[in-house]
């Protein structure tokens, strides 16, 4: 039987059909490009998807409605804390819990430090797919030492689990402060260093300046969520838009693309506004430890969770911008529906509409910048 | 602007009756699927609405007869969120495409088409998005059996692993 998405393709003038993929070093993860091409200029490039499609959904009403909280780390393994997050507040939502000042405190914390590490990871390998391999290494160094305090934490470096309904798993270790503030002490001075390394490297800009233009109203109405829009100079964060947890009491800039090298939305501004959002993570994560209330990390929930018939929709702003969970009970010990909306997905589907007249090796310029994580488009 | 003066002015709009308030934790507005693609071109163009930001589509399986289809609006203009909710029969579940109004909702509907097989007349590339092409059924719907083998690969264990909860094997003698 032919590939469905061979429907899409009309090879008649004689063009290249090529795989991009799904096996190749600059999809980071599993995601096929097939690519109607005339020489190097794409005239179509359809993204397939699904080879990570493990069904997390369907998992998810199987099981109770706490016991899926380790499964939302698989979603987007860059960025467990988002997810862990974005799913207690909609359970919470549904019961009416109400979570103590301490573990939102502590939410924020974990997740704008999640933030920093998913960003170092994002930015390096953008570099590295646009071929400066030496960033990634120094994005990964300093990543480490994120991994280490998560560590810490709540013992995982990756799968976090941390956030309960209610709550959040542990409460931080004794020193933890003091080694999370000498870490931020040497990460800004890293950020300086990072963007003498490849932010202002002329090579670099000149390679992704100008390339793949997304236009503000091209990125609202693919509804590209995060970084992304606020690359093409949309002014949208629901950290400050849709206030949720302590955020309304943090101060920070959201930082928008500017075009300073080339045109608003192009992939060197989705670059740009992620390194400026490191820094701003950074100031949140600092003001999230001063003002560390103390008190509870959990709230009371009742052991068996059984919330009220009806749904509701809690969403917080990741790593790869929106990140949405749409729940539904009927009233019983599982959930009737789960809905994962997700950056990554949404971030996908602007790739054929952008990629006519692009070149290929400017596709990998556009992929890499939209930071997608390809489990994340499956789930 | 609550739901209810949105169904408002929805009605306004277009007709009596077009759109009613369902009634939930958050409010949707439940829009007749005839009237959905007129109704979402209004939400999204009117002056005092602007819902130019679609930020997630779903459906839902509610046997015996009903399936619906959620969106979730918001406008990054002024900053409010409205759900519209269409109600379309199990039998055979059809919910026009939304994808002229919002290019971004195309992927969303596959995904509905794939795990709920929901048809959205008006998509322009209606094909699993997650599932493999061959796939029998759809997974996400109430009454779904899973196939007993895909290509041959069974795809359950001839014995099923047994979880023992809160009890640790007894260590051996020796």
């Amino acid at each position: 039987m032919d590939r469905s998405i061979l429907q899409r393709f009309d090879l008649t003038g004689g063009e290249m059909l090529l795989n991009m993929g799904p096996q190749h070093p600059s999809t980071h993860g599993v995601i096929n490009f097939v690519i109607q091409a005339d020489g190097e200029v794409m005239q179509k490039a359809v993204p397939e998807v699904g080879y990570l499609h493990r069904g997390m959904e369907k998992i998810a009403e199987g099981m109770t409605w706490a016991g899926f909280m380790p499964f939302t780390d698989r979603i987007d393994y860059l960025g467990a804390m988002f997810a862990n997050q974005g799913y207690a507040m909609a359970v919470e939502r549904l019961l009416g819990v109400e979570v103590p000042r301490r573990a939102e405190h502590l939410r924020v914390l974990a997740c704008e430090l999640n933030r920093i590490a998913s960003h170092l990871i994002g930015l390096g390998s953008m570099a590295l797919d646009l071929g400066a391999s030496t960033p990634f290494t120094h994005a990964i160094r300093e990543r480490e030492a994120i991994n280490d305090l998560t560590e810490e934490l709540c013992g995982a470096r990756l799968t976090y689990n941390y956030a309960r309904v209610g709550g959040v798993s542990h409460d931080i270790p004794s020193g933890f402060d003091a080694r999370v503030k000498r870490f931020l002490d040497r990460f800004l001075p890293f950020v300086d260093e990072f963007d003498r390394l490849i932010t202002r490297n002329e090579i670099f800009v000149k390679r992704s300046a100008s390339v793949a233009v997304i236009t503000a109203a091209e990125a609202i109405a693919h509804g590209l969520a995060g970084p992304n829009l606020r690359a093409s100079g949309v002014d949208w964060d629901l950290r400050r838009d849709e206030p949720y947890s302590v955020y309304p009491e943090m101060e920070f800039d959201v930082p928008l693309g500017r075009g300073e090298r080339g045109v608003v939305g192009d992939c060197y501004d989705r670059f740009v506004v992620r390194v400026e959002e490191m820094r701003q993570s950074a100031r949140i994560v600092r003001q999230a430890l001063g003002g560390l209330p103390a008190g509870d990390i959990q709230a009371k929930v009742p052991r068996k969770i059984k919330p009220a018939p009806g749904s509701c929709y809690a969403a917080v702003e990741s790593a790869r911008g929106e990140m949405g969970f749409y729940v539904v009970s009927d009233g019983g010990p599982e959930p009737y529906r789960v809905k994962i909306r997700c950056g990554s997905f949404t971030a996908m589907t602007i790739i054929e509409h952008k990629s006519p007249g692009l070149m290929i090796a400017d596709l990998v310029a556009l992929f890499a910048s939209l930071d997608v994580v390809a489990p994340e488009v499956d789930r | 602007m609550e739901a209810a003066d949105i169904a408002r002015l929805i009605d306004e709009r277009l007709g009596a009756g077009t759109a009613s308030v369902y009634e939930d934790l958050e409010p949707q507005v439940a829009i007749a699927p005839e009237r959905l693609v007129e109704a979402c071109l209004y939400l999204r163009d009117a002056q005092e609405l602007r819902f130019d930001y679609m930020r997630c589509l779903t459906g839902l399986d509610l046997p015996p007869d009903a399936m619906a289809v959620v969106i979730h609006l918001v406008s990054t203009v002024l900053k409010h969120r409205l759900i519209l909710r269409v109600e379309t029969s199990r039998e055979r579940p059809s919910v026009p495409s939304v994808e002229g109004v919002w290019p971004g909702a195309g992927w969303f509907e596959r995904e509905v088409f794939d795990l709920l097989g929901v048809d959205f007349p008006g998509n322009r590339d209606l094909r699993r998005i997650l599932l493999p092409d061959e796939w029998i059924g759809h997974p996400l719907r109430k009454d779904y059996r899973e196939s007993r083998a895909f290509f041959n690969i069974p795809t359950r264990r001839a014995e099923s692993i047994r979880v023992v909860h809160g009890s640790v094997p007894p260590a051996e003698e020796g």
